[in-house]
């Protein structure tokens, strides 16, 4: 792996799964709401 | 490994590997499907089982290959998983395929193309409820099929190492999409707290593996500053003490100097040898890896080295660059200069 690739494994794939941990959150409150 | 071109040639683990991922594949559905029945009864039909069966399995394989990476780098017992993830990801495209293919053909009546742009042109892009989620798999599965046919080492040696791990990290993309496939499809048309729950359980599984895994490297990398900074100028650096490494296995060490290079310093019975810790097949971590038959043997796809050399067994041509080594009073120190930039090699 080059030292960009391991960036986006250390940073990125972190952030990305946060933010779908929020959205999923999100969308069940919606689909219970709704 | 090969004079000819790098493929990855198949092996009796190999074989086995593959024959019990088939298996738990066919086990899981045919279990998931039974269970289904017996629950529910008549109220699901067959048909839908089956087609919820398939995109389960496809995700939990989506995420064991997700975390096949990071538990590696975080515990060596979990490195002997790399060594067929292709293959795992291959298999989970084709069960992924099958749930797409079914679901098209049970929810568009078996119309064929025509069932799919049905499907595809419903719903409201404007609506959470109403979502067209099925495009968020589609592309999902497009991203899954081109990553499936660049999957051999025909492409790895036409697009480069760098370039075709560049090409197979848009997984993560399409785990996002699968994510919100499910959270903006079924999780919409039948909310389910356990579902709900399993999904994020999943997605936390991914997030911290992948940051432990980062951590333990930001650590190791902060560790051997703090080396370098003391032994910029010398000619050797100190790796360990003689009983810090396994017999067969090895450990890494960053050089001092400016190129940082890293080195994977093993140990085969009284002999220690240093080699390049990066592969030459694919940029492995050999550190990880350990002596078979003589040969340092790479955990990604099992490139094998003569450890004294750097060289493979012939009729192979790979070779990386290795170093000198000696051992003072308990301490291992390993030359900071490559032998070939000496030209001992």
């Amino acid at each position: 792996m080059t030292p960009q690739q391991r960036k986006v494994h250390a940073l990125l794939v972190p952030m990305l799964c946060c933010a779908l941990f929020v959205f999923v959150v999100v969308a069940h409150r919606w689909a219970v709401a709704s | 490994m090969s004079n000819v071109y790098r493929i990855v040639q198949w092996n009796r683990h190999k074989r086995w590997y593959d024959a019990l991922a088939v298996t738990g594949i066919v086990g899981f559905v045919a279990l998931f499907v039974g269970i289904g029945k017996a629950v529910k009864g008549d109220a699901v039909s067959d048909e839908v089982l089956i087609i919820r069966a398939l995109a389960l399995c496809a995700f939990l394989l989506l995420h064991v290959i997700l975390c096949i990476g990071p538990l590696a780098r975080l515990c060596t017992w979990a490195s002997p998983l790399l060594y067929n993830r292709r293959h795992l990801g291959v298999l989970m495209c084709f069960v992924a395929l099958a749930h797409a293919a079914l679901a098209t053909g049970y929810y568009g009546g078996f119309g064929g193309v025509f069932a799919l742009r049905a499907i595809l042109s419903a719903g409201d892009f404007r609506s959470i409820s109403g979502f067209p989620f099925e495009w968020l798999g589609l592309c999902a599965l497009v991203v899954l099929i081109v990553m499936a046919a660049t999957s051999h080492d025909f492409w790895l040696k036409n697009l480069g190492a760098a370039g075709w791990k560049w090409l197979h990290m848009s997984v993560y993309g399409a785990y996002a999409l699968l994510v919100l496939h499910v959270a903006l499809g079924t999780m919409q048309s039948e909310p389910s707290l356990a579902r709900t729950l399993v999904l994020l359980t999943g997605i936390s599984l991914v997030g911290t593996l992948h940051s432990a895994a980062a951590w333990k490297e930001l650590k190791q990398l902060r560790a051997e500053a703090a080396i370098i900074a003391t032994e910029a100028a010398v000619d050797w650096a100190d790796v360990c003490t003689i009983d810090e490494i396994t017999d067969k296995r090895a450990v890494l060490v960053t050089l001092p100097g400016t190129c940082k290079e890293q080195i994977a310093v093993y140990k085969d019975g009284d002999a220690f040898h240093a080699l390049s810790n990066v592969c030459a097949h694919q940029g492995g971590p050999l550190s990880e890896g350990k002596i078979v038959d003589g040969c340092v043997t790479c955990p990604w796809h099992g490139y094998q080295y003569i450890a004294a050399t750097g060289a493979s067994p012939p009729p192979f041509t790979e070779r990386v660059p290795t170093y000198d080594v000696r051992v003072q009073g308990k301490q291992i120190q390993v030359g900071c200069k490559p032998r070939k930039a000496r030209g001992v090699q």
